[in-house]
């Protein structure tokens, strides 16, 4: 797993997390982590079916709409569940794009938000 | 080793001489190599070439070149389709004159040819001719005479001699044995003839495999000019040769696999022994072969065997290594085996004083055989061999010869070897031999097999265009250890994974690593076929977002020889126009242009669809 841009995130999630207020805790994990989930598609972009998928990829960023270009990009494997973890406090756009064995790279999938709060 | 010619022809010339021509009491000795002693390199007669060598009683050496104005011309100034010309004094300070065609000659030239052998006999001069060079050279051969050393020559004086014919099983492509001076060092009375087999008829070329027979014939009232007087070797019987006039029972003296095309026989009265020369392989790229025998019948020893001859060796003159055939010059024989060679390439005589070597043990075991053999897929038209050095105690290993499912494909002076142009999705089976100084080949290695690569893996990329404007190019070498990786700087790969060595890739302008950063077109060519383009982007950089976006990290990296680690992002495309972005923009002070490299790829090019639900299912 490669991560990219982290230098330019971290930078970004500095100067934003200046303006968050403290925020109260209301889930059961730690601080700066989310846990995502999502199905797993069954055909490909014309709708043939989809039988060489090799795993998924996340991309997040806290602007939208999001762009892989000033957002980071996880490759998680073929798994549909992934933590992230490390997060700064902020609202975080998240999307996930699958990707089969020859290196096609699906469109990402629809965008959520998620705020993450100050511990 | 040191030569000593000025004590050899400035006192001892004529002694030698005359103490050979007494009798044979010299020890044979067999001949184990040769030196050659490069500062007395000489070219000579540029533009012209086959200069064979013979010795008349007037102390004169006698020649032959076609198609060039021979002494103190040029190819073009006094050019002859055949000329003679003498060559007088010792090896030191020798020097050549026309006598019939070329620059300044005694006589003109009368009518064409080639000739490629000769003797002196009774003072007068023997020479087998070719009516032209090339093709021509192969549907006859004849003696002609001259005498009155090379003044005048008679076309078609001995019909009776016509020899070779250009197809199979005729006598073959005819070559003298010199004997000393004026043939005064023959024993026998006899006129020896080796004749090579013609394999292929169609064109002068080096016949594979090599045969060289050997007839005889009489001095005694020019016998020899007639070929209905010839007996041919046969074989031993009780130590002794056997002789028949019918060519159908003849048996080689020598074979070579290799081949042979030309032949040069001389006696060499210092250890009593005969040293043959022949050529190999293929023409004018110094495939030479030095052989000895006691006997002109053999037994045949190589004790020199050359591929592109001067290409290795320390002290040669700075000149190509095209050499074509030689001969050594029957008068610049020592006493104590100093000689001098002569030999031509297109187009100029080329001469070095030599020293034949007695004292070494003549290497007759092969080296061992190569282990470590392995095969390399390169691609569906490349696989690349490498196995282990062996030594030869004796006479050094001197290059390796590599066998494609049995048949000799090639030769390589080092470890390794790519044999290309091959069929795609193909088993080949390979084995490599080792050869040794004096030409011995080993058994071969085990075998190893491996299968090319599926599918038809050509692509041509093409269309190039740069939002720069610098000159990015395809490297249709393929990807390797030791790659170029930029048009601007000599950085090199030192580490390419296995599943992409042999692929084409484009060189990139490491100078454009600053150049429009940020910009998602950048660069764009043409593929032919749909292909996994990967991008090997260096490490230090933020991957730009048109790396990101369709492309995925296949977990493959590149290593520059400065260190540098390149992560290879793959995507696939359809055959069309491909275009790539600039580098992102960063503190790009350390770091570099990406490099793309472009594999002929799996044919689906269709993503899957967008995954479905995404959500949060813990967390904040």
């Amino acid at each position: 797993m490669r991560i990219s841009a982290k230098t330019t995130v971290l930078g970004l999630l500095a100067l934003v997390g200046l303006g968050i207020a403290a925020c109260d805790l209301t889930g059961p994990d730690a601080a700066g982590t989310v846990t995502l989930a999502w199905e797993a598609p069954t055909t490909n972009a014309d709708g043939s079916p989809l039988n060489d998928l090799a795993g998924y990829q996340i991309v997040y960023s806290v602007s939208t709409p999001l762009n892989p270009a000033n957002g980071t990009v996880v490759d998680v494997g073929n798994v549909t569940t992934h933590t992230l973890t490390d997060l700064q406090p902020g609202t975080y756009y998240i999307a996930v794009t699958a990707i089969d064995v020859s290196g096609n790279v699906s469109g990402l999938s629809d965008e959520i938000s998620t705020e993450v709060m100050a511990p | 080793m040191k030569l000593r010619w000025p004590s050899i022809f400035l006192v001892g010339a004529t002694l030698f001489v005359a103490g050979l021509q007494e009798g044979h009491s010299q020890e044979s000795r067999p001949i184990t190599g040769i030196a050659f002693d490069w500062p007395t390199y000489r070219l000579e007669a540029p533009g012209s070439d086959n200069f064979p060598l013979t010795w008349c009683e007037d102390d004169n050496q006698y020649t032959s070149w076609g198609d060039g104005g021979g002494f103190g011309g040029t190819n073009t100034n006094g050019r002859v389709s055949l000329g003679f010309a003498r060559v007088e004094g010792d090896y030191a300070n020798f020097t050549g004159h026309n006598v019939w065609g070329g620059v300044d000659a005694e006589r003109e030239a009368r009518f064409d040819g080639k000739v490629t052998s000769m003797i002196c006999i009774n003072g007068n001069l023997y020479a087998w001719q070719s009516s032209g060079s090339g093709e021509s050279a192969l549907s006859w051969k004849q003696i002609i005479k001259s005498s009155d050393k090379g003044r005048t020559w008679i076309e078609d004086e001995f019909p009776q001699s016509r020899v070779v014919g250009n197809e199979p099983g005729r006598p073959g492509i005819p070559y003298f044995i010199n004997y000393g001076q004026n043939y005064s060092l023959n024993r026998d009375g006899f006129v020896y003839i080796y004749t090579i087999r013609i394999v292929n008829p169609d064109s002068w070329r080096v016949q594979i495999p090599g045969v060289a027979w050997l007839a005889r014939a009489p001095v005694a009232n020019e016998a020899f000019t007639d070929i209905a007087n010839w007996e041919w070797f046969t074989g031993l019987s009780g130590g002794a040769a056997t002789w028949s006039p019918d060519s159908a029972d003849r048996q080689p003296v020598l074979e070579d696999p290799d081949g042979m095309l030309r032949n040069s026989t001389i006696y060499v009265p210092a250890f009593d022994r005969y040293v043959m020369v022949t050529n190999h392989t293929a023409r004018n790229e110094g495939n030479l072969a030095w052989w000895e025998a006691p006997e002109p019948w053999g037994p045949w020893r190589l004790f020199r065997k050359e591929f592109a001859w001067l290409n290795s060796e320390t002290g040669a003159p700075d000149i190509s290594n095209n050499a074509t055939f030689g001969v050594f010059g029957p008068k610049w024989m020592g006493a104590n085996g100093e000689c001098a060679f002569v030999w031509f390439r297109p187009d100029a005589w080329n001469s070095v004083a030599c020293q034949f070597l007695v004292d070494g043990t003549l290497d007759t075991s092969p080296p061992p055989r190569p282990a470590g053999l392995a095969a390399t897929i390169i691609s569906g038209a490349r696989i690349d061999l490498s196995w282990s050095a062996v030594g030869d105690p004796e006479s050094g290993v001197r290059f390796y010869n590599i066998y494609r499912n049995g048949r000799k494909v090639g030769s390589s002076n080092g470890t390794s070897f790519s044999d290309s142009d091959l069929d795609d999705a193909t088993s080949y089976s390979y084995e490599v031999t080792a050869v040794n100084g004096v030409g011995l080949e080993s058994e071969k290695s085990d075998a190893v097999t491996a299968t090319t690569r599926t599918g038809d893996l050509d692509v041509t990329i093409s269309s190039i265009a740069v939002a720069t404007g610098r000159p990015y190019r395809v490297s249709e070498d393929g990807l390797a250890v030791g790659s170029p990786m930029y048009v601007d700087r000599s950085f090199t790969l030192s580490s390419v994974p296995e599943p992409l060595r042999g692929l084409p890739y484009i060189q990139t302008a490491n100078d454009d690593k600053n150049a429009e950063t940020g910009s998602s077109e950048f660069l764009s060519f043409d593929v032919d076929r749909t292909v996994t383009i990967y991008v090997a982007h260096d490490d230090r950089l933020e991957r730009p977002a048109w790396l990101i976006n369709g492309f995925s990290d296949s977990g493959l990296d590149l290593v520059s020889n400065q260190g540098g680690s390149f992560s290879l992002f793959a995507r696939n495309y359809p055959a069309g126009r491909i275009m790539l972005g600039s580098n992102a923009a960063a503190d790009q002070a350390q770091s570099s242009m990406y490099m793309v490299i472009v594999s002929p790829g799996s044919a689906d090019v269709l993503p899957p669809a967008p995954p479905q639900g995404l959500r949060v299912i813990s967390g904040p």
